[in-house]
């Protein structure tokens, strides 16, 4: 084994460019491959960070069937209970109670339909950061039932400034006309044009005077430990709430857009692992079938001598073994090396900042590496770089002597 | 019982459907052990082929070609390869060696297809080495000694294999006269204390002389 | 049944699972153009004015003291959470306009004969209805009842009328009941209570200023 080994090594010493290309394209391929996971990975974290920090929270729990179609009519009825059951589960860092309802908001100047919602001012900045993102202004406070926050669009069409009055109208729980005056005290910047043109604040008290809800909410939203685990939460609250009469929904269920994006992204990685594997396999391919062609008669005299034709196969593997193992060895150190250097400063897309705003993601990326990929793209081009060796090593292992000989 | 008999062997090569080669007609001739024999003829007389075929990396067309008693045209490739490995050894006019090993990782090649283990492997190599006057030269790249060296270290590969049949096809043709005349006395040597049986294939005369036996082949034929 | 003015005093009251309400209402209105309503109970929604002029629509609500146009979006939303959409209320001349009429035939009715039509809209017609099917009364062309079908055929809403009077100058239905289909024990029941029709109505109650007095 240790001379076949040898054998190999030296054969790729005895062609020194060709083999360092060879290694060259394997790092390069891999480093690439490494560094463009970890940017998108980054890129999605972000994402989902930023979006579920905003409104949807990690978890979100209402009367069965509001997702599908909202309206006061399928409100919680006294959420006390829920909310200490929710509570008792360690991964829950809190919880907060909202009203939601479509409304319709209105300055002197001019209306729009809103999604108003009422919030309670101590517990939502628990678990959502809205609160980070007014731009002017302050947020809702206890006791300030007469103020609003409006979207920064939605303040711009409605042409009001702070301290202006604008009222909401709709209808009631009990069917009634719900109508009320609110001060603006707060103007939101999130960035994100489907929150600052449609959404309006008022304290949880305040909509539930507006909409005769009194002791009722529409939804319980809830900040996790870690918003990965959402799906395993909304299993253990599953198995301990009446899912008749209630909807557990993670963040992927409420926004299936945002799910959807995700999974673009992993299937774009997967685009590019194909084509780099392709671009890997191909040049060792071709750098073991010249090296298996150079050496014909060298195998016809090894097969002469009695060598099995599985030890040929070996050899030749091995060679294409040492060229991946040391590329992908360079492809890794590079990869994660490049990956670590931009996961601590960002890198800057600047110029298209404008659209990655709507996605959420803001205009710097930051890579994340994991282990697990990162092993699993170096074993997939270093078990590529093997497999393609086979060809070459058949064709050598199934030479017949005496014409191998006879080559030049 | 001769060691080697080989029995109304025709070769014949079939480019395709119809251009056919007759490379070997009727041949017939036996090898006793410790035979220092060699085959004599033209270029294109059949002598690489028929050392070819002895030496089982061929098979003949038709007839047979016995080793102690045992027929090797029946044999699998599979059986071949094994039966060359224990049984015989090979010194090609040139390019016999690994270009990548040393001299001694060379001769100690086929024994390490055996299975030899590393020590004996190690002893038998340097020893032969070093009985041919190569003991300088163990470490050397084969792609840095003479053509003379070469042939020498390919002798010692088979020698230390403890091949009984040591088949050389125009061993001396690319080397001086006194190179070649050193590698006949080698394997002359080698004949005597060893036992090891030579057949070798040349139209060098200076070879010729040396033999025991010529067989001359012309045309496919033993005249 | 509009004629050129009309002025009256309707109730409409709203039926739905959650809860049942019954509103007073004052109703003016001038051809078709201009219509004005106001709620006169019960105490919570009292004063609360609609005026629509052409397609423009403005609510005041005295409890804000503040006058809302609603944009065009909502003008297909129900008015007051009942089964009329502010639309509804608003836009008889359409179907004139917007429709080509065909009479698929006769029926009998417990309210006399009645000629099956069907009104299918005109293409360029800004209407969302696939089709509507109206009973009229032979006699008098009193409407019966009307089918609302959506673009894909199916049945979304039914307006009943039923109280045949004669009331100012006319023979009309007195009681309009909308049965929604679609949301399930949703219905609204309009009572005729008094009206006059062809009567002079001051132009100025079609005005914003008039919206926002309270008497």
């Amino acid at each position: 084994m240790r001379t076949f080994l040898k054998i190999a090594w030296r054969n790729i010493i005895r062609s020194k460019w060709r083999s360092l290309i060879t290694i060259a394209a394997i790092a390069f391929g891999l480093a690439a491959l490494i560094f463009i996971r970890a940017f998108v990975e980054g890129a999605d974290r972000t994402m989902i960070e930023n979006y579920t920090d905003l409104i949807p929270g990690h978890l979100q729990i209402h009367k069965i069937g509001f997702h599908k179609k909202m309206g006061l009519e399928r409100s919680i009825l006294a959420p006390e209970k829920l909310i200490e059951v929710i509570k008792a589960e360690p991964e829950v860092v809190n919880v907060t109670r909202r009203i939601k309802d479509y409304c319709l908001v209105s300055s002197s100047e001019h209306s729009s339909g809103v999604l108003l919602m009422g919030i309670d001012p101590s517990t939502e900045p628990q678990v959502s950061y809205l609160h980070k993102r007014i731009r002017h202004g302050e947020y809702l406070s206890k006791d300030k039932d007469d103020q609003i926050i409006l979207g920064k669009v939605l303040a711009e069409i409605l042409n009001v400034e702070l301290g202006d009055k604008v009222v909401i109208m709709g209808q009631a729980a009990d069917g009634s006309l719900a109508s009320g005056a609110y001060r603006l005290c707060g103007i939101l910047d999130t960035g994100a044009e489907e929150i600052d043109k449609t959404v309006a604040l008022i304290t949880l008290k305040a909509a539930q005077q507006l909409l005769v809800m009194e002791g009722k909410i529409s939804e319980l939203t809830l900040r996790i430990e870690s918003v990965y685990n959402a799906a395993d939460v909304s299993q253990k609250l599953k198995a301990k709430i009446d899912t008749k009469e209630f909807e557990v929904l993670t963040w992927k269920e409420i926004s299936p857009l945002t799910a959807q994006w995700l999974e673009f992204d992993r299937a774009f990685i997967n685009y590019i692992l194909f084509i780099v594997l392709l671009v890997v396999a191909s040049g060792i391919f071709n750098t073991l079938l010249m090296s298996v062609l150079e050496r014909i008669r060298e195998f016809g005299i090894m097969l002469a001598l009695g060598t099995k034709r599985i030890q040929i196969v070996l050899m030749v593997a091995l060679e294409s073994l040492i060229l991946g193992v040391i590329g992908s060895a360079l492809g890794v150190t590079i990869g994660v090396a490049v990956s670590l250097y931009f996961g601590s400063r960002g890198v800057n897309l600047g110029k298209f900042a404008s659209a990655l705003e709507n996605y959420y993601t803001g205009s710097i990326i930051y890579p994340r590496l994991y282990l697990d990929y990162v092993v699993g793209f170096s074993l997939i081009v270093l078990i590529t770089s093997v497999l393609v060796s086979f060809y070459p090593a058949w064709r050598a292992a199934n030479l017949k002597p005496v014409e191998a000989i006879k080559h030049f | 019982m001769a060691f080697i008999e080989v029995k109304d062997v025709f070769k014949e090569y079939a480019q395709d459907a119809v251009i056919k080669t007759e490379a070997l007609k009727e041949i017939n001739l036996t090898v006793a052990k410790k035979d220092f024999i060699c085959i004599a003829g033209p270029s294109g007389s059949g002598k690489t082929t028929l050392l070819q075929l002895v030496g089982a990396l061929d098979k003949p067309t038709s007839g047979k070609i016995f080793y102690g008693g045992e027929d090797i045209t029946v044999l699998s490739s599979g059986r071949l390869a094994d039966f060359r490995l224990r049984k015989i050894g090979f010194v090609f006019q040139a390019y016999n060696l690994i270009n990548t090993l040393t001299a001694l990782e060379n001769t100690e090649y086929v024994m390490l297809l055996q299975g030899v283990n590393n020590k004996e492997r190690r002893e038998k190599a340097e020893g032969i080495l070093k009985k041919v006057g190569l003991g300088d030269f163990l470490h050397r790249r084969v792609n840095r000694l003479s053509g003379g060296q070469q042939q020498r270290v390919a002798v010692c590969r088979a020698i230390a294999a403890e091949a009984e049949v040591i088949l050389a096809d125009e061993p001396t043709a690319n080397l001086d006269s006194q190179t070649a005349a050193g590698l006949i006395e080698l394997m002359r040597q080698l004949n005597q204390e060893k036992g090891t049986t030579f057949i070798f294939s040349t139209h060098d005369k200076l070879v010729m002389d040396k033999a025991d036996k010529v067989f001359q082949l012309k045309d496919g034929r033993i005249v | 049944m509009r004629g050129d003015t009309l002025q009256g005093k309707y109730t409409m009251q709203v039926i739905t699972p959650g809860w049942q309400r019954t509103l007073e209402l004052d109703v003016w209105s001038e051809g078709r153009d201009k219509t004005f309503i106001r709620i006169l109970s019960p105490a919570k929604e009292a004063g609360v004015g609609t005026l629509r002029i052409k397609e423009n629509m403005w609510n005041y609500l005295p409890k804000v003291e503040r006058t809302i146009k609603i944009p065009p979006s909502m003008m297909l939303q129900a008015w007051m959470g009942s089964d009329f959409c502010n639309d509804d209320l608003v836009k008889e001349s359409s179907l004139v306009n917007d429709y080509t009429h065909n009479i698929l035939g006769e029926e009998e009715t417990n309210l006399g004969a009645a000629y099956k039509i069907e009104l299918i809209p005109k293409p360029q017609a800004a209407v969302t209805w696939g089709k509507l099917i109206f009973l009229v009364r032979k006699d008098g062309f009193i409407p019966l009842r009307e089918e609302y079908y959506n673009e894909h055929g199916k049945l979304i809403k039914i307006l009943e009328y039923s109280q045949i009077k004669q009331v100012s100058d006319r023979v009309i239905p007195t009681l309009w009941k909308m049965i929604s289909l679609t949301k399930e024990g949703h219905q609204t029941v309009i009572e005729v209570k008094e009206v006059e029709y062809n009567l002079p109505i001051d132009g100025d109650i079609f005005t914003l200023a008039n919206l926002k007095r309270i008497e």
